[in-house]
């Protein structure tokens, strides 16, 4: 052997959908409620009840499809999907096999700068199934488990990809791209950690160069991009070592195991037909009109890559901070909006990676969550432009908003942390600390001009940060002429 | 034409959990192919410049408005559970 080998990647994403009521019953989807109260006869699989489809959940499922560039179909149906699980308690899920609602999109993605179209293959629509609690520590060590079926019957649509993905990492950028736009469209919370964005990925190797596809496994249990992209590159490792081994991978569904860092076996693949598929007779089929398809697609808002190109092009941020920046919604709102308030959005985009972001991420938090308003930001870097505070005390400004959520103004007023510019007040600090610092001031005249670098923090030092740098090192100059 | 084995009878009976006795699954390999049989009848009819039937009723797009109704009650829920255990439906070793 010895020929290199290639990773062939696809993922089947599950998307929660952010409607008020289930797919085919009139149920809640909120979560977080008592075991089984969020439930009826039709989600419970009672005989007799006749389930009918939330139209939100078709509209959702046209706007996630217009957005990944879908073709949508005019004609689309159910199917059961047939097996015995207790998460399930028809015994069937209700999918769409047959006649998926979208088909063939694509999504366009960056690495390492270079773009790169990922299609889609198909998105449909399907029913989530309840949660189980098992009594041991996994299913194969419990003596039994227990149902809840709150989320039984809750809408999800699920995007199925063609197998374009070529690395771990490509697989962790389109599926942050992928997440990045159905956030825009409204129709998902889509939280990996909250389980309304679930991905599963399909991978095999083959040689550089081949067509053919090699055995696949399927990963599942991943819980977030990291461990997206930490579970394919052990499991691309896996199959590698097995294969110059002279093995052959065996089709099998392995689960990540997040803490050993490793895959390992839950099942070996069943195939599509032990599921049985046959059509629901209990729902008609979906006719979508080319107006409603319209209508749905022209109230879709900027995308993200859009977006992106927007504030490179006409705000002249760098595409990197760009691509953070409208990375997330409500992140690029919060940015869209400062700059409504202070007109200088390198400014604000400089402060929103470096200082916000920051503080976001060491406190765990969305930015939806902060207190901080655009308003406040715009007024803090004004403020800080207009001479009054230093860059320096704007950042303590600042952790002080983020705490509190107070005006900047207030926090500075209060704090005493108004910048001194007024040269009669500097003067005596900055006497005092050319007096205590002969050997400074000496370097400086001997023409080692850093030394007037560690006077100017001596001086901050004393002032608290509060004075001038610009009126200090203006003295300081006048003063070791 | 297709033919239905024991075998095939044992796996479908498999994966609906029934339990055929030996003597069942003769009887419905038996049947099962007279069933194909009828079917392979079927294959003949042109059906080149006929629709497929996907939905056999005049009906299309029933929907309900996203409209949150009323649940049963925790009570109503668990009656006829086997077994309950703190509010949650207790089912049986899976695997």
């Amino acid at each position: 052997m010895g020929a290199e080998l290639e990773a062939v990647i696809g993922l089947e994403i599950h998307v929660e959908l952010k409607t008020k009521t289930k797919i085919f019953c009139s149920c809640p989807t909120k979560f977080g409620g008592e075991e089984n109260t969020h439930v009826c006869p039709v989600c419970l699989g009672l005989p007799g009840a006749l389930p009918v489809l939330n139209k939100k959940v078709v509209e959702y499922a046209v706007r996630a499809g217009v957005a990944l560039n879908c073709a949508i179909e005019s004609y689309s149906k159910f199917d059961r999907k047939n097996y015995f699980y207790p998460d399930l308690p028809t015994a069937y899920q209700i999918s769409q096999y047959y006649m998926p609602i979208c088909r063939t999109g694509y999504l366009e993605i960056e690495v390492n700068g270079k773009k790169k179209k990922i299609r889609i293959n198909r998105i449909h629509l399907e029913e989530d199934a309840g949660k189980l609690v098992h009594s041991g520590n996994s299913i194969t060590s419990s003596q039994y488990s227990l149902a809840d079926y709150n989320r039984g019957g809750a809408g999800l649509i699920e995007i199925v990809s063609e197998p374009d993905l070529g690395s771990a990492e490509e697989a962790r950028i389109f599926l942050e791209q992928l997440r990045a736009v159905l956030e825009y469209t409204g129709v998902s919370d889509v939280k990996m950690e909250e389980g309304s964005l679930r991905c599963d990925a399909n991978i095999s190797l083959r040689p550089v160069g081949s067509s053919k596809l090699g055995t696949k496994t399927e990963i599942k249990n991943m819980n977030s991009f990291r461990a997206l992209e930490r579970a394919l590159e052990y499991e691309i490792e896996r199959q590698q070592e097995v294969l110059e081994e002279g093995g052959i991978i065996v089709q099998e569904t392995r689960a990540w195991d997040e803490g050993k860092g490793m895959t390992t076996v839950m099942r070996s693949k069943e195939e599509a037909h032990d599921y049985r598929y046959f059509p629901d007779p209990d729902l008609p089929p979906i006719i979508l009109e080319s107006e409603w398809v319209e209508e749905i697609r022209t109230s879709l808002p900027e995308l993200p890559e859009a977006r992106k190109e927007r504030l490179v092009k006409e705000l002249g941020l760098s595409a990197y901070d760009a691509g953070v920046l409208t990375g997330s919604k409500v992140l690029a709102e919060f940015f869209d909006e400062t700059v409504t308030f202070y007109n200088k959005p390198k400014a604000i985009a400089n402060w929103m990676m470096v200082e916000y972001l920051g503080l976001l991420n060491a406190n765990n938090m969305e930015i939806d969550q902060s207190k901080v308003t655009p308003q406040q930001l715009a007024i803090l870097l004004q403020v800080q432009d207009e001479g009054k505070i230093s860059g320096k005390i704007a950042k303590i400004v600042f952790a002080e908003m983020f705490a509190t959520g107070k005006d900047p103004e207030i926090i500075i007023k209060e704090k005493g942390l108004v910048q001194i510019s007024d040269e009669g007040a500097l003067v005596t600090v900055v006497d005092r600390v050319i007096d205590a610092n002969p050997q400074s001031v000496e370097d400086f005249r001997g023409g080692k001009k850093k030394a007037i670098g560690f006077l100017v923090g001596q001086i901050m030092k004393e002032t608290k940060g509060q004075a001038n740098p610009g009126v200090v090192n203006k003295l300081l100059q006048e003063k070791l002429k | 034409m297709v033919k239905i084995t024991v075998k095939d009878v044992e796996k479908m009976a498999d994966l609906a959990k029934l339990e055929l006795s030996a003597e069942e699954s003769l009887n419905f390999e038996q049947s099962l192919q007279v069933i194909l049989e009828q079917m392979e009848v079927l294959q003949q009819v042109e059906t080149n410049r006929v629709e497929p039937t996907v939905y056999v009723l005049p009906a299309k797009n029933v929907f309900r408005e996203d409209q949150v109704g009323t649940c049963l009650s925790k009570e109503e829920v668990l009656v006829n559970a086997p077994e309950v255990e703190n509010g949650y439906f207790k089912v049986p070793r899976i695997i």
